[in-house]
């Protein structure tokens, strides 16, 4: 048969490392990207890129945790490269800390993450309102330099990107043989997935160069993520608020909370408002589909579906996606081969 | 009671406000004076990182550990206040790597969350087998000197831009005490040859995606002689270099290159890092800091020189703890002169 011609819907991390991982898993395919929002638009470039997992109340921990794993391991090769500065991923450490001490003392990812630890006496002092914390260095992946990373690397291996809005996968049945369904929120409506809801997440980027060091309270509420050229200040948490307009009360309140956890943000300017809605769902769905009209199939891999935990995982998951449509490939290989007898 | 302060880097300065913020309510007649031919950003200091981070040996010297130990915590003390921005003042977290495992240092209860360096975190570090991770503080005298220099400002504090060729030279205008922080240069005023420079050259560099700070080190080589990586609120600083006896200011092409190469090696991120600026400045480096009184006959009059200078590569990270040293110096020869307190009006 020809070459497997695979459309990977979405343009957010998910979907541009999954097309990545498909390149590099499937070299005989031919893969497009198709989206209707790309970087600096897609939900990815409201998140600060940190890799700290979130946990799914749905998937296996040790499923999880691999995930992670492979992550990690991928961008943390990446950071140490001549690349490093372009692909917009860094180290960064700082302390998770928690106004009552978590039941989980250590989280299933501590020994993935740099240098885990409980944070000192001396180190909570910086932070009066919280009586416990937790010490250790991760990465950081900055949006758009990441996603633009990414999209380079796919133009340079061949990947056709078109601006397209997808409604309905069965439309791609007749130029694609297999379709990868990496639309994040938008799968609400893509494919009718009402389990999938959007937690609506403001943020505030600001300029404040002398903030090196990350703080995140543990209840996921408030952060402050400094990036390369600026720190985002965090958060909101509102679930089924479909609302894509930064609140300007909101933002005072971002701004507040921030500045109780680090005083010296008084000083930072305020340099964009950014809302994102994440796909949430209580596991990530990432299996395979055959959707039949007549006698006519289309070969589905499902990737989306990852909340707030998308730069977390987002390689492990693109990985098992690309290993997903190997197996779409073998089997439309078994049935055209059958067909020829 | 006129006191002059000779030298405007963080030494001249912060002794000066720690003199001003402890006597002038106490002593109505002080009168603060300082005099400098450079003033920031042409300061040794404005060269510097401004990493707090003493050598990693004390060679015993418990008095400096104590000196560090007081700044260090004054300085915490301020990092919350909206001052810090404006001080240059902020946490920054990194790494110390050794060829082979050594001793903590003095400072590690000082420091916040020292800890050794686990496996996983030397392996982005080959050819250093051990190493350490610790919180401290920068603080950037291109924003601390002119902090520095505004309180002085307010506090009706003069400031001279002049040469002073001599103590003498002070005396004989009237002045009761001088603060000698006159750093690589002290020498010009009373020659000490236990002073001597340490040559150091930094390449300044854009790098925003740096986070932590890299300091290697090398037995061989001496402190500062191995490359080291600090980022700051704007540039990140790339050195290594500290040449003993070496009195040039001039940038050289083969530190340069040393430098470069050796920083790109630890981080090849930095690969792709635009250079904005190469400098050169010499560090005060004596055995010890001397920070002691001096009497000095001129004519009938016994005047004093308060000595703090000699602060090596560690000056920001020793000089508030200096400065109430020299303070307290102050103080004793205050206490000395009421008790001398002059029956007649000084003609």
């Amino acid at each position: 048969m020809a070459a497997p011609k695979v459309a990977v819907v979405g343009a957010g991390v998910v979907g541009l490392s999954t097309a990545l991982c498909i390149v590099e898993a499937c070299p005989g395919c031919s893969v497009a990207v198709l989206s209707d929002q790309f970087s600096p638009n897609t939900t990815s470039d409201v998140a600060a890129g940190m890799l700290i997992p979130h946990t799914y109340p749905g998937t296996a921990i040790h499923v999880q945790k691999q995930w992670f794993k492979e992550t990690f391991t991928y961008l943390f090769a990446i950071s140490n490269s001549a690349e490093a500065s372009e692909s917009g991923i860094h180290l960064v450490s700082g302390w998770q800390i928690f106004k009552n001490t978590p039941k989980e003392e250590s989280p299933f990812w501590s020994d993935v993450v740099l240098g885990f630890r409980p944070m000192s006496k001396a180190e909570l002092q910086k932070f009066p309102q919280h009586q416990f914390g937790q010490a250790f260095t991760t990465l950081k992946c900055d949006c758009p330099p990441y996603l633009l990373w990414l999209e380079k690397r796919l133009k340079a291996a061949g990947v056709q990107m078109y601006t397209r809005k997808v409604s309905d996968l069965w439309e791609l049945h007749s130029e694609y043989n297999i379709v990868v369904n990496c639309a994040g929120i938008g799968a609400h409506h893509l494919v009718g997935d009402e389990k999938l809801l959007p937690i609506r997440g403001q943020v505030v980027e600001v300029h404040a160069p002398w903030v090196k060091n990350f703080i995140r309270d543990g209840d996921g509420s408030t952060y402050i993520y400094p990036g390369i050229h600026r720190v985002t200040l965090g958060g909101t948490r509102e679930k089924e608020n479909w609302s894509l307009s930064p609140d300007p009360d909101t933002t005072k309140d971002i701004f507040d909370r921030c500045c109780s956890l680090e005083p010296s943000l008084q000083g930072a300017q305020a340099v964009k408002v950014k809302v994102g809605l994440r796909p949430s769902r209580q596991s990530v769905r990432l299996n395979r589909e055959v959707l039949r009209q007549g006698g006519v199939k289309l070969l589905v891999v499902h990737n989306y579906g990852h909340g707030a935990g998308g730069f977390s995982v987002h390689r492990g998951t693109a990985k098992e996606a690309a290993r997903l449509v190997g197996e779409c490939i073998a089997a439309l290989q078994g049935s055209s081969s059958r067909a020829k007898l | 009671m006129r006191v002059a302060v000779i030298g405007a880097g963080v030494i001249g300065l912060s002794s000066a406000l720690c003199i001003h913020q402890q006597y002038h309510s106490l002593v109505p007649s002080l009168q603060l004076e300082v005099y400098a031919d450079c003033y920031t950003p042409g300061t040794t200091s404005d060269g510097a990182a401004g990493l707090w981070q003493p050598y990693v040996s004390d060679h015993g010297n418990l008095q400096e550990t104590l000196w560090n130990k007081e700044t260090f915590d004054h300085l915490l003390g301020h990092l919350g206040s909206p001052a810090a921005q404006e001080m240059g003042l902020f946490l920054l977290s990194g790494y110390n790597l050794f060829t082979q495992p050594v001793p903590d240092p003095s400072w590690r209860n000082i420091v916040l969350g020292f800890r050794n360096l686990t496996p996983k975190e030397l392996e982005l570090f080959p050819g250093y087998s051990y190493g350490w991770f610790n919180t401290a503080l920068m603080l950037e005298c291109r924003s601390y000197l002119p902090w520095l220099t505004n309180k002085l400002m307010q506090r009706g504090v003069k400031f001279f831009h002049k040469k002073v060729e001599s103590f003498q030279e002070m005396f004989a205008q009237g002045v009761d005490v001088v603060i000698n922080c006159t750093g690589i240069r002290a020498g010009e005023l009373q020659p000490d040859p236990e002073l001597q420079p340490g040559r150091g050259q930094i390449i300044k560099v854009l790098a925003p995606w740096v986070k932590h700070f890299i300091i290697t080190h090398s037995t061989q080589s001496g402190i500062y002689n191995s490359p080291y990586i600090i980022p700051g609120s704007e540039f990140t600083v790339l050195g290594g270099v500290n040449q003993r006896g070496n009195w040039s200011e001039e940038n050289s092409a083969q530190d340069h290159k040393t430098i470069w190469e050796s920083c790109c090696r630890l981080l090849p991120s930095l690969q792709k890092a635009k250079v904005v600026q190469e400098w050169s400045g010499l560090r005060p480096t004596r055995p010890r800091v001397r920070l002691e009184r001096e009497t000095i006959a001129h004519g009938h009059r016994r005047a004093e020189v308060i000595h703090n200078y000699g602060h090596g590569g560690f000056g920001i990270t020793i000089h508030w703890g200096c400065a109430m040293a020299a303070a307290r110096l102050l103080g004793s020869i205050l206490q000395e002169k009421q008790l001398a307190r002059p029956r007649q009006p000084r003609l």
